[in-house]
Formats: C-alpha cells, sequence, structure tokens
C-alpha cells in the first residue's frame, strides 16, 4: 500500500530539523505494523558513511527522532515512527560464510 | 541491574572488531531494551511504594507486575505530549508531558519493538551504526529523565506505566 501523502510531506529533509552533527543523506519511510499488531510507520535514514558512532553521544539522533515525531504529529499522524539509522555499508550484502572443514572435492 | 545491561549492550555491539556478528547485535539491542524497561520499572516502583532500602523487596515484588504492551500503550500516549480525555479527565489544566519524558517514551517503544525483532524474526538485518546509536540513546534519555526534578507529571507517568489498562479502560 502507498504510505499516506501526508506522512511524505511530513518527513521531507527540508520539514525535518536535522542536527548539523548528524550526516543525513536521505530518508524513506514505509507503513508498518509491530509486534503488538498496531499500524505505524518504518523510517529508514540513510547517514554519511563518514559518521563515527564509536563517537556519537546520542543527542542528534534523539533531536533528529524528536523532530520525526512532532513533523507527523503536525500533519495529523498518529503513527509511532519507528526509526532506523545505517550507513551506505550497512546495506552491502553480507559475505557468505567460509565453510570450515570443506572437504576437498574429488 | 540496568547500568549492567547498558555496559554489556555495548561491549555486545563492539564485540567484533570488523564486520560485526548478527548475534552480538541481536543480544545487544536486547540488553539494550532491559536495561531501559528495568530502568523504568525500578523507577515506577520507587515511586509507588518508596524509595527506602527497607522497601526494596516490596518493589521487587511489585515489578513482577508490569507488563510490556501495556508500558508501550501509556508511552504512546505520553511520547505525542498529549493524553487521550478519558486519562487525563480531572488533571489540572496546566499538565504538560516534560520534554525528557516524551524524549524516553518515544525511545522505548522505539526499542522495544527491535528488542522483539531482535528476540524473534531472523529475517531482521541489524547494523552496528543503529544499535550502538540505539545503546547511546538508552544511556542519554535515562540520564536526562534523572535530572528532570520530581514533579506530579514525572510521578503521574510512572504511575501510569502500571495503571494505564485500567485508567484507559474507565
Amino acid at each position: 500500500m502507498a504510505v499516506d501523502e501526508r506522512v511524505k510531506d511530513a518527513l521531507r529533509l527540508e520539514n525535518l530539523s536535522v542536527p548539523p552533527e548528524l550526516p543525513v543523506i536521505s530518508i524513506s519511510v514505509e507503513d508498518y505494523v509491530d509486534w503488538t499488531g498496531d499500524d505505524a510507520l518504518r523510517v529508514s535514514v540513510l547517514l554519511s558513511e563518514d559518521f563515527d558512532e564509536f563517537k556519537d553521544t546520542g543527542e542528534a539522533a534523539i533531536k533528529f527522532n524528536m523532530s520525526i515525531l512532532d513533523s507527523l504529529i503536525e500533519h495529523g499522524i498518529e503513527l509511532h515512527p519507528y526509526v532506523w539509522f545505517m550507513k551506505p555499508s550497512d546495506l552491502l550484502p553480507e559475505p557468505k560464510p567460509k565453510r570450515r572443514n570443506a572437504r576437498r572435492a574429488a | 541491574m540496568h547500568d549492567a545491561l547498558l555496559e554489556q549492550a555495548r561491549r555486545l555491539a563492539t564485540l567484533d572488531t570488523r564486520r560485526p556478528k548478527q548475534v552480538n547485535l541481536r543480544r545487544a539491542v536486547s540488553a539494550a531494551y532491559y536495561s531501559l524497561f528495568h530502568f523504568l520499572v525500578d523507577q515506577s516502583c520507587r515511586a509507588i511504594i518508596g524509595a527506602q532500602h527497607q522497601q526494596a523487596a516490596y518493589r521487587h515484588v511489585l515489578g513482577r507486575a508490569f507488563a510490556h504492551g501495556t508500558m508501550k500503550k501509556a508511552c504512546e500516549s505520553f511520547e505525542r505530549g498529549r493524553l487521550q480525555a478519558k486519562v487525563s479527565k480531572g488533571l489540572p489544566a496546566t499538565f504538560t508531558v516534560p520534554a525528557e519524558v516524551r524524549s524516553l517514551a518515544r525511545a522505548f517503544i522505539d526499542l522495544q519493538q527491535k528488542r522483539h525483532l531482535a528476540d524473534y524474526d531472523l529475517t531482521e538485518r541489524f547494523t552496528r551504526s543503529d544499535v550502538l546509536r540505539a545503546t547511546q540513546e538508552v544511556e542519554r534519555v535515562i540520564t536526562s529523565f534523572r535530572r528532570l526534578a520530581v514533579s506530579n507529571e514525572k510521578r503521574f507517568f510512572l504511575a501510569c506505566l502500571w495503571a494505564w489498562s485500567e485508567l484507559e479502560r474507565r
């Protein structure tokens, strides 16, 4: 099902307050159902590869998450936005695990 | 308890030097969620029973009554900053949800879902960026909540985590 236009509008980057220390490249959203069966939104936030998660304090992400929530409320959306952060390298396919004790083909 | 769980989450998320193992990230998510869960249960029991050392046994027994789903429902209202009329009926007109409560409630809902996926959904892939960010968020929201001065609004939120289902029904 297509995401509500109001949701898309609410989550346009220009409608959100992006803290300067959080290098957001793009944001995407899809309809979602959580573990309790409630309708919700799944929001994926792509960060620049330069973002150092080891030095991150979490403060910027909290501000950004609240900005997402507030923008949805302002647009009349009551759904909870579940937010996932990722970097381009996180989207690469998993390498296949090496087989242990693999017998050499005859 | 919650401090140790958060430390465990951090250690698991950073255990693998290169590509992190999914199993470690999943356990990290679970530990981070339970850190926040036990923090809230403890705070709530302190608000209801009392914070003295000799009251610990009563707090621990009451703590068994908290339900994840009920806490989520309460947090959904508090994160929006306004409670539905049937719950807020009778509260002072000046009642507002502190920003610290809103961000903690938001983080709780978010992490509860991720904990569920981490423990039960093998199709979900976790990233170190997201897991580390989640642990940092838990630490931040707990610190902010602790710094928030005791108020009727804060105590009411903590009581709602336990009593929400009944309040919503009336």
